[in-house]
């Protein structure tokens, strides 16, 4: 499909230009995560930009940044667990699509993780 | 006359004088107080959270508390377990909390249930209550306060902290949401470390088990606006609240399609006692060293490494002299540092973490390691004193 973009903008045709660079800056969404202190030890702050189409991408960018926060937000599959709920904006993505949820940019993406401290 | 042999229905001379705040407040009034004296509310934990909600809701005139908790007072709890007192240490938890809830308020009627929750008697404490405040401090109790309160139709009003970190909402009221609808399942054994194990600011279940408290009377009193449907996250090292919408998840086994008709084996449930016996197992197939043999090879000069795999806030508490640190998570990266041909002593807080230690360097093929059993605090139990504990 790129090459195929490639080729038809290649024809200057300004309308195919503007759909190449909506195509091409797909995937970019603009997205702020908010980490608990739990796992914020993990990445550099409790506080992470990343981007993406989906939640799923968000998460994926994130998990190819930290390593070690990585199994600790999706299982050897890539799906979420059961007992970490993302909340995009305020909604419970298992409600919007999981992660297949897409994202705007601004969207805030908070991490909440089961506790148990009493 | 004394004010506790008033009907339940009405406050003595007494009563009305102690809650002429309350009764001033419109919201809550004479009918508001009534209510609070006919209501009957079960704790289960008297700990971080459970203190500041007893407290509070014995001050505001909770007519009848119930208290469950098998724990003894000890002097760490008193950070944050504000219920109880340097007075109290060693003294059953249900007597430091019934001895204090009495001072405060002697209209209050205490009901102390001195076992753990199980499945066995969950339902049969839960039934005679009308609302529970849970302030457990594991998964396996949560889940099973989560599923009775559902069975039994009984408001669940939920808290849980970590160090910096509280959530807090009411479950199971109404056609609210429940806990499983919010995490369907618990996370593994060891993944999310206890408070005792990651620390907790004191003050933090204050702010929870208040938030609690609010909860708990105006469910009583039929006012405001309920957390029910709603997650409050709470953190207070960036004092930010934020409030997150929950939904009741149809597919729920509890509160949706009700598949979970009966209390179930939460251990079983929350792989507790599997994650245990391979504890043991671990441990059992560690070498160990005790204390006591540890300080015999010091005085006699043997050569050995002593090694310290806990976190340097830890080490600046207290140290067995000798010993370097290599905190747990940086030990992989400081092997070619050790010498395999050198004993070499492991020791940690308990004796958990020295453990995997031990394995860890026999997969890299160090045969002389040892592990010092019970750790530094059997360490100032067993040979010096003077070691601080904590």
């Amino acid at each position: 499909m790129f090459s195929l973009a490639r080729q038809l903008t290649s024809k200057s045709i300004p309308e195919l230009q503007v759909a190449f660079f909506v195509f091409s800056h797909r995937g970019r969404m603009a997205v702020t995560l908010f980490l608990p202190t739990v796992l914020a030890r993990l990445a550099d702050s409790g506080t992470l930009r990343s981007e993406g189409n989906t939640v799923g991408e968000v998460v994926a960018n994130i998990s190819g940044r930290y390593p070690e926060l990585a199994p600790r937000l999706r299982d050897a599959q890539g799906d979420p667990y059961a007992f970490v709920t993302f909340y995009l904006n305020d909604e419970d993505i298992r409600f919007t699509g999981s992660f297949q949820s897409p994202v705007k940019d601004g969207d805030e993406l908070t991490i909440v993780p089961a506790i148990a401290g009493g | 006359m004394t004010s506790t042999a008033t009907s339940p229905a009405e406050l003595s001379n007494e009563e009305i004088f102690r809650y002429s705040r309350h009764l001033i407040l419109p919201e809550v009034g004479l009918e508001g107080q009534k209510k609070l004296k006919q209501a009957r509310v079960l704790l289960v934990g008297v700990g971080g959270l459970g203190s500041p909600a007893a407290l509070y809701l014995a001050a505001a005139g909770v007519g009848t508390l119930g208290l469950v908790d098998f724990d003894v007072v000890d002097a760490t709890n008193l950070q944050r377990q504000i219920i109880h007192g340097t007075r109290t240490i060693g003294k059953r938890k249900l007597d430091s909390a019934r001895d204090r809830i009495e001072d405060l308020n002697p209209n209050v009627k205490v009901e102390a249930h001195e076992t753990p929750l199980t499945s066995r008697n969950a339902l049969e404490i839960i039934r005679t209550y009308d609302i529970v405040v849970d302030g457990t401090d594991n998964f396996q109790t949560r889940y099973l306060v989560n599923d009775a309160c559902v069975i039994l139709g009984k408001p669940n009003v939920y808290g849980s902290i970590y160090r910096f970190e509280g959530q807090a909402s009411v479950f199971a009221t109404g056609d609210a949401p429940c806990y499983r609808c919010l995490f369907r399942e618990p996370p593994p054994p060891g993944l999310v470390p206890s408070c005792a194990e990651g620390g907790v600011l004191g003050v933090l279940p204050g702010i929870v088990g208040t938030i609690q408290t609010t909860e708990a009377l105006k469910l009583i009193l039929g006012i405001g606006e309920s957390l029910a449907g709603r997650l409050l996250l709470i953190d207070a090292l960036r004092m930010r609240f934020r409030t997150l919408n929950l939904r009741k998840d149809p597919t729920c086994p509890a509160c949706g399609t009700h598949e979970i008709k009966e209390l179930i084996d939460y251990e079983e449930f929350c792989g507790v006692r599997q994650a245990a016996a391979d504890d043991a197992a671990a441990l059992s197939a560690v070498p160990e060293i005790s204390p006591v043999q540890l300080a015999a090879r010091i005085a006699r000069g043997d050569d050995f490494d002593l090694i310290d795999v806990r976190e340097p806030h830890e080490w600046d508490i207290a140290r067995i002299p000798g010993a370097r640190l290599i905190p747990l998570a940086t030990l992989v990266n400081q092997l070619p540092t050790l010498d395999s041909a050198r004993d070499i002593i492991v020791h940690c807080k308990m004796g958990g973490r020295s453990a995997k230690a031990v394995q860890q360097l026999q997969a890299s093929g160090f045969r002389k390691v040892w592990n010092l059993s019970g750790g530094i605090t059997r360490w100032s139990n067993d040979v010096d004193p003077s070691t601080p504990k904590y």
